[in-house]
């Protein structure tokens, strides 16, 4: 990675640095480091010259003062005056000298005898006269040595100033003389230097005595601190570098020897250090002042290069206000006009590719708004939209540019979808997807993708969308982005289920009009039989042989029991369809069954000219094998299948029925030569009321046997597996599983055919139904039976009472009676201990499993369905008698 | 570029170092009560430079600025200000009464604390102010003077008073007087001078003899007490005299020879300690100073003490109210105590002059 070059104004002011203010500073550094030594010399040599020049004048003042106390004490000595004499003296004293605060003459035992004071003191000598100045102890010492005195220096309380004695003996008397050192203060503001020079004098213990600022003096401030000064104080002169007020000072003291006094002179180092501070004052005005021209000069050709470059830039602007055509200009620098010539040019070939450009943009655009029905989406490498078309825009609510840059495709998506396809591509490409990457995953790894979607719209409507999502690529391959284009389908999509329903519902009515047709016919075929039969017998019953009536009577008997299996049919599968079909399973032996249902089939199989082969691979007549089934729901499956390979056949066809053990299932083959299925038969074999082209033909059905069938053999937890070849033949396979030891089978048991010879039966029986048809079929039935005694009522009420009045044997009972139900028939008589073991009998069109169980329940001993089946009935109204009074078994027979 | 780098430096070499604790002191340091004023001033300067050497008061050095009041009311509230501005934390001063009178009511209303070393006025007593000090009260000591008088058997006296520091004298004689009354004795008169030019000592003098007291009660300056119980003396050498403990200085007994000989003096501390703290804080001042520390000196190094100490104390509630909970101190000489006003109750010594030096008198 190449480093970013350096920016120009930071490089020229490196240059500046160094080569315009590095030498300056050196040479202020050079200086320094030169001057400050001498500097230093001749500041110590000034304050010791001042110091010396102090010490001088101060002992001369103190010479002064002693001599004209050595005047005085000489002529005391010498020639005592007389005390008014004296006076004069001591005043000539004090009026010579305006320093002296006070001059006194003392006795030999110190106290005052006469002194004088300065004129305009406010003092007086008489209060003076007669003061004890015997306890002094420069006054003491000066007694002792004979020599003068100077005292300490002491603040005078009399005068607030400060001052010194010196007493100087003279004879018997001692002459003393009080100096104020305001002299000397005053002395010093003379002396000190013009400057900074501080000049102090100070007393044997270090305190200030003398200062041209007289207050400093006054305020006594000690400087014995000062090692300097105790020095000095000490007798040794020097120089130091000190501090005083907190300022760094170069100070020299001498001693003042005959007081024990020293002079302090001191400069601060700052003023010492003065010139060199002005020639780095110097150094800095040079320093601005080359930088003051540096700035003039440098914004003097940063105005002229400027205004060039405004020009220059006023030029691009024209240029680019006016379509990328550049202006004629002139620079008053060739390099000026040389980046414009190039610029020129720069921009003409600009203003060529923007026309270009230009013309294929405006194209494009007009593409993508035309498309307003199609939703053009397009979208960079992560999916961030950048350009939403008008179709999107009427789409789906969103304007252009609410869009672009801000919201992601996956706004106008139905989030759950987006997961589930996420969730599905995540599998395929072994790495998760979400969210946008949903939708471009595809078109990202394959290059396209066109897929059905759900839009949602800014206003949280939904539409269905087919999205053909593609990926842009450079002319070199690189991915660019998406483009997402989107019709929406909602209206063929709704169109198409439109359709639909139609054709289910055309279909539907259709199959409904077959079926009422084929039921009317299937339902006139036999009504005719019965009606046309019953007239002839009518007709012909003086002419015809009894044996021509017994024949059209079985056609009539034929007829009804056809119907009896119609409605049956109907039943059951109206039961399918509402889930309410329900199968009593247990262990069924095959072999009665297989017998039934044979027998069963028997009219078809002659009526249609086929053979019928049972075979047994378990052994003659399947005997012990048992399967999981429902005995009555077994048969009636075996004799439909039959009954189809019967009715399907070829004339001279044979049917097959084989059952075969395999492992812990059953199969039972029922096999035929017929006419077969085709591959699309097939497909709609188990639709209700579909016939598969033999609406027409001339085999009767309704189309709802094999429905029926498959339903109860799945009921039976079965499986029915067909096999057919058009011309060949058809095969149906019904696997059941295994049982163990069979339970005797109900209702298998040979069919009563006519009235049975044995009419012993023998009672009172007493029946209740309104019809009077069904009610004299019952007459005429038992008549067979000429010894049971039949009593018949219309009304529940009636009939109640004839039974309380005498108790029958046996009572029938019809369900829908004119005063009451059935069942409160029955609970009325189940409520009476006298009635309660009188077997009853029911017998109702009402052929409903769920009625049928539920009145066995409330205690009839059998239930009988219309039509009835005279044989059976008979059966087992003889049963209930023969029972005679022991209690009877619970009868439950089929319809 | 340079004066840039250099107010860097600057800046970067004043980081990290504390602001010192600015302390005040405003006191006489020149005229005719300098001894006073200087003496305090040394004392608390030698108590500041202690603390300083011990690493201030935490982490912070003190530094003292001085003013002087020069004695004159005006000009002591004008210099008062100037310390305020300045940022003390408190001010150690005046040396006389009068001044304190002056400086009280500037005081209390900008509550920034003030502790005298030398201003016992009664005047100044009993007040719940910001105004403390380690003196005794003037009263106690004038009673004790009082009683000594009447315990040598005199019954007169006049009283002699500087008009010139009036807080403080007529305090003293005033509370004299009436101690020496209630205890049989007499005021024969009381006398008052200003020493100003123009002042005859020796009438003064001639009155005091000439009252016919027992004995006369001095409440003035050193120099000024020198005088006229020199002239006192002459007049009439018997006369019992008493000063105030104003007097009392180091120099007051070489002021006047035999004439002095039997002055009572008040002493506000005890000359004749010989304890070592006692001894070596007068050998540190001699060192500093050059000169012997007297009482003005030993008060102005405990008042600074009591000040610092109450800094180092100080909660939330403000140094005001840390310095009130100052009980009790250990001052120089003795164990200071103060009441609830922050006022002292220290003992005062009774001296006599003989042969040029103090003596102890037993009280």
């Amino acid at each position: 990675m190449s480093r970013p070059a350096p920016s120009l104004q930071k490089r020229l002011r490196g240059q500046f640095l160094l080569l315009g203010v590095g030498p300056v500073v050196a040479v202020f550094a050079a200086a320094w480091a030169l001057l400050v030594p001498v500097l230093a010399q001749q500041a110590e040599a000034r304050n010791s010259e001042l110091a010396l020049a102090v010490r001088d004048q101060v002992e001369l003042q103190l010479d002064l003062r002693l001599g004209a106390a050595a005047q005085l004490a000489e002529r005391l000595r010498n020639d005592p005056p007389a005390p008014g004499a004296l006076q004069l003296a001591l005043q000539a004293l004090m009026e010579r000298d305006p320093y002296l605060q006070a001059a006194y003459v003392t006795d030999g035992r110190g106290q005052v005898v006469d002194a004088a004071l300065p004129a305009n003191s406010g003092r007086f000598v008489e209060d003076v006269v007669g003061l004890d100045l015997s306890a002094q102890p420069y006054f003491d010492k000066a007694r002792r040595s004979g020599e003068p005195v100077w005292s300490d220096t002491f603040l005078s309380t009399l005068t607030g100033q400060v001052a010194v004695a010196l007493a100087l003996p003279a004879g018997e008397q001692t002459v003393l003389l009080e100096l104020s050192l305001a002299a000397l203060s005053g002395l010093l503001v003379d002396m000190a230097q013009p400057g900074s020079s501080q000049v102090a004098v100070v007393d044997r213990v270090g305190r200030v005595i003398a200062h041209p600022d007289a207050r400093r003096a006054l305020q006594r401030e000690s400087l014995s601190g000062l090692p300097l000064v105790r020095r000095a104080l000490a007798g040794t002169a020097g120089s130091a570098r000190t501090e005083r007020d907190g300022v760094p000072q170069l100070a020299h003291a001498v001693s003042v020897m005959p007081v024990g006094w020293a002079v302090l002179v001191s400069q601060p180092v700052s003023a010492v250090m003065a010139p060199l501070l002005r020639l780095g004052g110097a150094v800095l005005g040079v320093l601005a002042a080359t930088v003051l021209v540096a700035v003039g000069v440098g914004w003097r050709m940063a105005r002229r290069t400027g205004q060039e470059v405004t020009q220059l830039a006023d030029g691009a602007q024209r240029a680019v206000s006016n379509g990328g055509i550049p202006p004629e200009l002139s620079f008053s620098t060739r390099e000026f006009n040389a980046v414009w010539t190039r610029l020129r040019d720069l921009f003409q070939q600009l203003h060529q590719r923007d026309s270009l450009t230009r013309a294929v943009q405006q194209d494009l655009q007009a593409v993508l708004d035309a498309a307003t029905q199609v939703a053009i989406v397009a979208m960079d490498r992560e999916g961030g939209v950048t350009v939403f078309n008008i179709g999107a825009q009427r789409m789906l609510g969103w304007r252009s540019d609410e869009v672009v840059g801000r919201v992601s495709p996956t706004a106008w998506h139905d989030e759950t979808e987006v997961a589930a396809r996420a969730q599905v591509l995540s599998r395929k490409y072994g790495q998760p997807v979400s969210g946008v990457e949903a939708l471009i995953s595809e078109a990202r790894h394959g290059g396209y993708e066109v897929r059905d979607w759900v839009f949602v719209r800014r206003d949280g409507g939904r539409l269905d969308v087919s999205l053909a999502m593609t990926a842009m690529r450079t002319p070199e391959g690189a991915l660019k982005g998406f483009l997402g284009v989107a019709i929406d389908i909602t209206e063929r999509r709704r169109a198409a289920a439109l359709e639909l329903a139609r054709k289910t519902a055309e279909l539907a009515n259709q199959a409904k009009s077959e079926f009422l047709s084929k039921m009317s016919h299937e339902l006139r075929t036999p009504l005719n039989a019965v009606l046309g039969f019953a007239q002839l017998i009518e007709a012909e019953q003086a002419k015809r042989p009894p044996a021509e009536h017994d024949e059209h009577v079985r056609h009539i008997q034929r007829a009804g029991w056809h119907l009896v299996r119609l409605i049956d049919d109907v039943l059951d599968l109206a039961r399918i369809e509402s889930g309410r079909l329900a199968v009593t399973i247990g262990a069924v032996e095959l072999g009665p069954v297989l017998a039934q249902a044979e027998q069963m089939v028997q009219p078809q199989l002659r009526q249609f000219g086929v053979s019928l082969r049972v075979a047994m691979a378990h052994g003659p007549a399947g005997a012990g094998l048992c399967v999981a089934a429902d005995a009555t729901r077994l048969s009636q499956v075996l004799v439909n299948l039959l009954s189809n390979a019967a009715k399907y056949n070829r004339p001279q066809g044979e049917v097959e029925l084989t059952c075969r053990r395999d492992g812990a299932v059953v199969r039972l083959v029922v096999s035929d030569t017929g006419i077969g299925m085709s591959e699309a038969q097939l497909a709609r074999l188990y639709e209700p009321f579909n016939r598969l082209g033999q609406e027409r033909g001339r085999r009767e059905g309704t189309g709802i046997g094999l429905v029926i069938t498959r339903h109860l053999v799945e009921l039976m937890h079965g499986q029915i597996d067909v096999h057919s070849e058009p011309g060949v033949g058809t095969r149906f396979v019904i696997t059941l599983p295994v049982a163990g030891e069979a339970a005797p089978a109900e209702g298998v048991e040979p069919a009563l055919g006519g009235p049975a010879a044995d009419t012993a039966a023998t009672g009172r029986v007493v029946c209740i139904e309104d019809n009077e048809i069904n009610a004299l079929l019952v007459r005429a039935a038992l008549r067979q039976r000429p010894r049971i005694d039949l009593q018949v009522f219309g009304l529940a009420s009636t009939g109640l009472d004839a039974i309380r009045a005498a108790p029958p044997d046996l009572i029938l009972l019809d369900m829908h009676l004119p005063d009451a139900s059935g069942e409160q028939v029955l609970a009325s008589l189940r409520a009476d201990d006298r009635l309660f073991g009188i077997p009853v009998v029911v017998i109702s069109a009402d052929a409903t499993q769920a009625r049928i169980e539920e009145m066995l329940r409330q205690g009839a001993q059998a239930y009988l369905t219309k039509p009835l089946d005279l044989a059976e009935a008979l059966g087992v109204i003889d049963r209930l008698l023969d029972a005679g009074a022991a209690p009877a078994g619970v009868e439950r027979l089929p319809g | 570029v340079l004066l840039g780098a250099g107010a860097a430096l600057l800046s970067t070499a004043g980081c990290g170092r504390q602001e010192p604790l600015r302390i005040g002191y405003i006191g006489s340091v020149s005229g005719r009560t300098s001894d006073l004023g200087i003496g305090a001033r040394n004392g608390t300067q030698l108590a500041v430079d202690d603390l300083n050497a011990a690493d201030g008061i935490a982490g912070r050095t003190l530094e003292l600025l001085t003013r002087d009041d020069e004695q004159n009311a005006e000009l002591a509230r004008r210099r008062l200000s100037e310390l305020y501005a300045l940022g003390v934390e408190f001010v150690i001063g005046p040396v006389t009464s009068t001044m304190g009178a002056a400086l009280l009511p500037v005081v209390n209303q900008r509550r920034i604390p003030m502790i005298s070393p030398l201003a016992g006025a009664n005047e100044l007593s009993g007040r719940d102010d910001a105004f403390f000090r380690v003196v005794s009260d003037t009263a106690a000591s004038a009673l004790q003077q009082a009683e000594a008088l009447l315990a040598r058997g005199l019954r007169s006296v006049v009283t002699v008073a500087d008009t010139r520091n009036p807080v403080f004298t007529r305090s003293w004689t005033e509370s004299a007087s009436a101690r020496f009354t209630a205890g049989g004795g007499a005021v024969r008169e009381s006398l008052g001078f200003e020493p100003a030019p123009g002042l005859h000592y020796l009438e003064v003098a001639q009155r005091i003899a000439g009252s016919g007291a027992d004995a006369a009660i001095i409440v003035a300056s050193a120099a000024d007490s020198a005088v006229l119980v020199q002239q006192v003396r002459r007049l009439r050498p018997p006369m019992f005299i008493a000063l105030s403990a104003w007097a009392g200085t180091e120099e007051f007994p070489t002021l006047g020879g035999p004439a002095f000989d039997g002055v009572l003096v008040t002493q506000f501390f005890d000359r004749f300690n010989a304890t070592p703290r006692w001894l070596d804080f007068v050998a540190r001042y001699r060192a500093r100073f050059g000169d012997v520390p007297g009482y003005a000196a030993m008060n102005g190094y405990d008042a600074l003490q009591m000040g610092a100490t109450a800094v180092r104390t100080a909660g939330a509630d403000g140094l005001l109210a840390s310095l009130r909970r100052v009980r009790e101190l250990d001052g120089l000489q003795r164990s200071l105590r103060f009441d609830a006003f922050g006022d002292c109750l220290a003992p005062t010594y009774l001296t006599e002059v003989r042969g040029g030096r103090y003596v102890a008198v037993a009280t």
